[in-house]
């Protein structure tokens, strides 16, 4: 069985992967998701106060040990409230960011928190990359990963040209 | 509730028309103007959120906490809007970019004495934008026949180098400049890499010199050389593989022979694969600790003191005593406090090894 890689993620991958259905690339990509106590919250607890049905999806996610919670050490916590205050991020991206590992990987989708992680020295990948992370892994057919990245355009309300230019890496990388 | 009063005018048509609102609604006018005030401060807040997120004034996480709805919500809000997801071509490509400038080669991997020294003859572009060795179609396939020999455990697909370099193996490349072909090196390039090539096995002392393909090992050997065992350099023994297209019954005789000379190397993974930890209690979960055997303390420092482990992927602080004891030695304990729980469940065991850079790395054993 292949090692996967630990990857924090923030409260949106979640949702977007639980509207999508599409918890099924989280293995394809050789990942899992890790998930701190706000961001469940956010994406899961809250979720489902609200009524949203997908929310139970990543419930689901985490008994199949595609999402994995955490929780945060007291200087994790100490250093997702600086992060909150100073960059103006919600707790759940803040915690998300606080837990990452130095030029680490890092799940958000959020325009503003993926130059904050930038600025903090992670490597923020947004949802929409997972299709083609799947092919660079050999986990999905080049195929199988347009068809994932269209369902999460659709719910993640992605520009034309984003997906344009990704399933153009996902064909050259499926040529490789 | 506190309440306070507001006095304020309205033009006559407005109020005739919160009054036949009120009428339909069977409310008296304040509690319907109430209604619409309480509606309408909703609804502007929510606009604000939107409004806020979409200029990247604030995070969509941040948005949705001031609005005071789920990120569910918001993000509902934010597709009737009609704002796009942040992303842009330009971002996807400048991400790219930017991998591709931060590691404009692959850098080498030296092997820890002993172990095996894998020679390329140069990298592909496509494995410098993955940031791991041999990614294109050979190259995989190249990881997946030294994974049968044994030189490497549990690779990440897509990062082999990474389970090769931590079972002690090293890699370099002829050339370190990444191009589509090898025929675009020019042969001064060739020639320079050469020597410095003779001077990375001078200083690595590798157990075992392992060519990829044949021309590094013709450059440095001699244009007669052959898949299989070859000359020796400055000491080292050294290996040609069996080229990509060979035969299935000339690569299986070459992998054979290989298997041979890496079991009389004692190349590094053969050695050394980690020990177990003590399974963990119930009671270590409560103390955020793991308790190691005698044999796993040789990853430690000899005293009691601070360091960082890297503990299922996620590098933490940790205070480790070996606990040696004036009488008896008693196991090790690691103490890490609140990143062990929810990690690890009771009885589980895990292994302890040393990574790429001396890292301490402690894993699940079916990992």
């Amino acid at each position: 069985m292949s090692r996967r890689e630990d990857v924090p993620s923030d409260a949106t991958t979640l949702i977007y992967l639980a509207k999508a259905n599409e918890f099924e690339l989280v293995p394809r990509c050789s990942i899992r998701l890790i998930a701190t106590p706000a961001v469940w919250r956010e994406a899961v607890e809250d979720g489902e106060a609200a009524g949203y049905a997908d929310a139970s999806l990543i419930r689901d996610a985490e008994k199949a040990d595609r999402v994995v919670r955490v929780e945060l050490s007291r200087s994790e916590a100490q250093a997702a409230s600086t992060i909150a205050s100073t960059h103006r991020l919600g707790q759940g991206e803040s915690e998300t960011l606080a837990i990452a590992i130095p030029d680490g990987r890092v799940l958000v989708d959020d325009g503003r928190a993926s130059r904050v992680a930038m600025a903090l020295g992670f490597r923020p990948i947004s949802t929409l990359f997972l299709p083609l992370l799947a092919v660079q892994r050999r986990g999905l057919e080049a195929s199988e990963a347009k068809t994932a990245l269209r369902r999460l355009a659709q719910v993640a309300s992605a520009r034309a040209e984003a997906v344009i230019e990704l399933e153009r890496l996902i064909d050259e990388e499926g040529a490789q | 509730m506190k309440t306070e009063q507001v006095n304020i005018r309205l033009a006559a048509d407005l109020a005739a028309a919160l009054d036949r609102m009120a009428d339909a609604e069977s409310l008296d006018r304040a509690a319907a103007a109430r209604r619409l005030l309480e509606a309408s401060l909703r609804r502007w807040q929510v606009d604000r959120a939107v409004c806020d997120y979409q200029s990247g004034a604030v995070s969509i996480g941040r948005a949705a906490e001031e609005a005071g709805l789920t990120q569910w919500e918001l993000l509902d809000e934010i597709r009737q809007a009609q704002v796009a997801h942040p992303l842009t071509a330009e971002d996807v490509r400048r991400r790219l970019d930017q991998a591709r400038d931060d590691a404009d080669t692959l850098p080498d991997i030296a092997p820890k004495p002993g172990g095996v020294l894998l020679v390329g003859i140069n990298p592909a572009p496509v494995s410098v934008a993955a940031a791991h060795y041999y990614q294109g179609r050979l190259g995989r396939r190249l990881w997946r026949r030294l994974t049968a020999l044994g030189l490497l455990d549990d690779p990440v697909d897509g990062a082999e180098d990474e389970a090769f370099a931590a079972a002690g193996h090293g890699l370099t490349d002829l050339v370190k400049r990444p191009t589509r072909s090898s025929k675009e090196l020019s042969s001064s390039e060739l020639g320079t890499g050469i020597e410095a090539l003779r001077a990375k096995i001078l200083d690595w002392r590798p157990g075992l010199v392992l060519f990829a393909f044949k021309e590094p090992a013709a450059r440095l050997l001699g244009p007669g050389v052959k898949p299989g065992r070859c000359g020796d350099v400055d000491g080292v023994p050294t290996f040609l593989l069996s080229g990509p297209y060979a035969p299935a019954a000339e690569a299986t005789r070459i992998d054979t022979e290989l298997r041979e000379l890496l079991d009389a190397v004692d190349a590094p993974s053969t050695r050394d694969r980690g020990e177990a930890t003590q399974p963990v209690t119930e009671n270590d979960l409560e103390r955020g600790q793991i308790r190691l055997p005698r044999a796993a303390k040789r990853f430690f420092p000899s005293e009691r003191g601070e360091l960082e482990v890297v503990i299922l992927g996620r590098r933490v602080p940790a205070v480790y005593d070996p606990r040696l004891g004036p009488d008896r030695e008693r196991s090790a304990v690691l103490r890490l406090g609140q990143p062990l729980r929810g990690a690890v469940s009771a009885g589980e065991r895990l292994t302890v090894r040393t990574g790429v850079g001396g890292a301490v790395i402690i894993e699940r054993i079916s990992e």
